[in-house]
């Protein structure tokens, strides 16, 4: 979901920056109080984690190719404001350096992975089951790959009628949500298949280290 | 009275002065040989990026130039003229691709795959260091625990 600059219409992607901005101020609320000498090095090696599994790309069944996100073992960890706010910097930073992704599109990026994601693997942290946590862990890591993948996938498919030239020629991202939809969400669902059994991993690990206890 | 034989010799001879109403619907084809400008599109793992969709503007311009599909090798091919600043845009069905500007130089630089590769693990080295200085700066600035 490395949206490039050009495809997103600056009617949208201005008001998406009013509106993540808020977010990123909210998360941003408290944060010395939030983060100790324990937390930050963790942070540290999990944001790096999602940094790079964004960069790997996976082959996909028909060709394709895809990469995993990382979004639902930070909120696993470090809960939706934290999450959202490392995983922003991840989208930044790669934008920047690697050219993954546009400026103009990080917004919509950063709500729908670093919030929706974010959001769904922290909603099912608190409901899961006590005795069985794993199914509703791994239905979240999914889940939070596939929403924010057809989030994204959305708001593409919207910039055809969003902003068009007279004779209705797209000036921006050219395909309407019934191509972008099943060409977007169709590999995820194999990269949320994928990132499930990381997240799994990764809490296997955390739990054994009592990181999930804080 | 104007006879069939006059109207049909007026026919004839106005077919005859305008001959292009006679082949109305022909194509044509000639072949020619010029010099063109390639540009090689490919994945980040240096594989051609065939068939994507694409729009080739002049900057600054509104109306592509030139569209289509890049071909099996990931090629965009088109005459330049003399015009050095164009606009590339390349739409993948599921999101990826880009948009930007460049420009035709006389003799382009010549960037071999693994200049390319060593360049973009060194920018994903320095994304790694850079997430470190922020995440070690936090540190210096956390709160100490109490336990």
């Amino acid at each position: 979901m490395h949206i490039p600059d050009g495809f997103i219409a600056p009617q949208f992607y201005l008001p998406a920056y009013l509106v993540a901005g808020g977010f990123w101020v909210w998360a941003s609320r408290d944060l010395r109080q939030r983060l100790d000498e324990e937390t930050i090095p963790r942070l540290a090696v999990i944001t790096a984690l999602a940094y790079v599994v964004g960069l790997v790309m996976l082959p996909l069944p028909g060709g394709s190719s895809g990469h995993l996100v990382g979004i639902g073992i930070l909120a696993m960890l470090f809960g939706i404001r934290l999450a959202f706010l490392a995983y922003s910097l991840v989208l930044l930073l790669q934008a920047l350096l690697l050219g993954a992704g546009g400026m103009t599109a990080l917004p919509v990026n950063a709500l729908a992975v670093g919030l929706i994601g974010a959001s769904v693997m922290a909603f099912s942290m608190r409901w899961q089951h006590r005795r069985h946590p794993l199914p509703y862990l791994a239905a979240g890591a999914y889940l939070a790959v596939i929403l924010p993948a057809l989030a994204v996938a959305l708001v593409l498919g919207l910039q055809p009628a969003i902003a068009h030239r007279e004779d209705g020629t797209p000036l921006f991202f050219p395909f309407g949500p019934e191509v972008v939809v099943p060409a977007i969400l169709l590999p995820h669902l194999v990269i949320g298949g994928v990132e499930a059994l990381l997240t799994l991993a990764v809490w296997r690990y955390a739990r054994s280290r009592g990181w999930l206890d804080v | 009275m104007v006879s069939a034989t006059t109207i049909r010799t007026l026919s004839l001879l106005l077919l005859l002065a305008y001959p292009a109403l006679i082949f109305p619907h022909g194509v044509g084809m000639d072949l020619d040989r010029q010099e063109a400008q390639i540009i090689l599109l490919h994945h980040d793992d240096e594989t051609p990026l065939a068939g994507a969709g694409y729009e080739l503007f002049v900057a600054g311009a509104d109306l592509p130039y030139q569209s289509g599909r890049t071909d099996a090798g990931g090629r965009v091919v088109f005459l330049p003229g003399d015009i050095r600043q164009w606009r590339l845009r390349v739409f993948g069905e599921d999101g990826h691709g880009m948009d930007r500007q460049f420009e035709l130089t006389a003799d382009p630089p010549q960037q071999g795959r693994e200049d390319h590769q060593v360049s973009t693990i060194s920018r994903m080295v320095l994304g790694l260091g850079i997430l470190l200085s922020v995440f070690g700066t936090a540190l210096l600035l956390a709160k100490r625990n109490r336990h």
